[in-house]
């Protein structure tokens, strides 16, 4: 493949991809995210959204999100910016919702992050490549 | 103290850390100070919201998937 800038991340079998992510507001957070393509929208936990200088407490827009205990409506907050090293979307549209407790990452990067990069997933080989 | 980020994670097992980064590559943090830690991630995020820092990488120090279980997302 021939990308303008690329990155390279091990990744091992049977195991999910999880990342730093920085998320900036007011402040700024690193946190490990779990990459799913399966998931059409990137997902933050309320506190890390807190941290960042995020209200999504008093937000009006939502989705509603099913999960286990049914469907909830979730706040829809506009991100300043997320990234992995030079990979960054500005106002990226997240989802205001904690991930079960006994998965331990703060969120899922979802399609709306993942579309705007060239990301190959190659399980054989032990990588992810991400290029722009 | 600055520490490498395996360090940290051997000396403060399964647990929640708050690390100001002092050593980063290609946004991956390498090296960092402890901030805080807490078994409690909703604890020690009050206490982040609270306080003055400005940047904090937050991270899980035991397996990210609770032994025993399986998960679908």
């Amino acid at each position: 493949m021939c990308f303008k800038y690329t990155m390279k991340i091990k990744i091992k079998r049977n195991i999910p991809i999880i990342t730093p992510i920085i998320i900036k507001g007011e402040r700024k957070a690193s946190v490990r995210m779990l990459w799913d393509t399966g998931a059409r929208v990137t997902m933050l936990s309320w506190k890390t959204l807190e941290f960042c200088g995020y209200e999504p407490y008093v937000i009006r827009k939502t989705v509603p999100v099913t999960t286990a205990n049914g469907v909830v409506e979730c706040p829809v907050i506009k991100v300043k910016e997320i990234s992995l090293g030079k990979f960054k979307v500005r106002n990226l549209e997240v989802v205001c919702h904690d991930i079960p407790e006994l998965i331990r990452i703060e969120g899922l990067i979802g399609l709306n992050f993942i579309e705007n990069f060239r990301v190959c997933i190659d399980y054989r080989k032990g990588y992810m490549e991400i290029g722009n | 103290m600055k520490m490498k980020i395996e360090e940290l994670e051997k000396k403060h097992k399964d647990e929640w850390l708050a690390v100001k980064v002092t050593k980063e590559k290609e946004g991956i943090p390498l090296e960092g100070e402890l901030l805080d830690h807490d078994k409690d991630r909703r604890e020690l995020y009050d206490r982040l919201i609270k306080s003055d820092i400005r940047s904090v990488f937050t991270f899980y120090t035991g397996e990210i998937i609770k032994k025993g279980y399986s998960y679908v997302l």
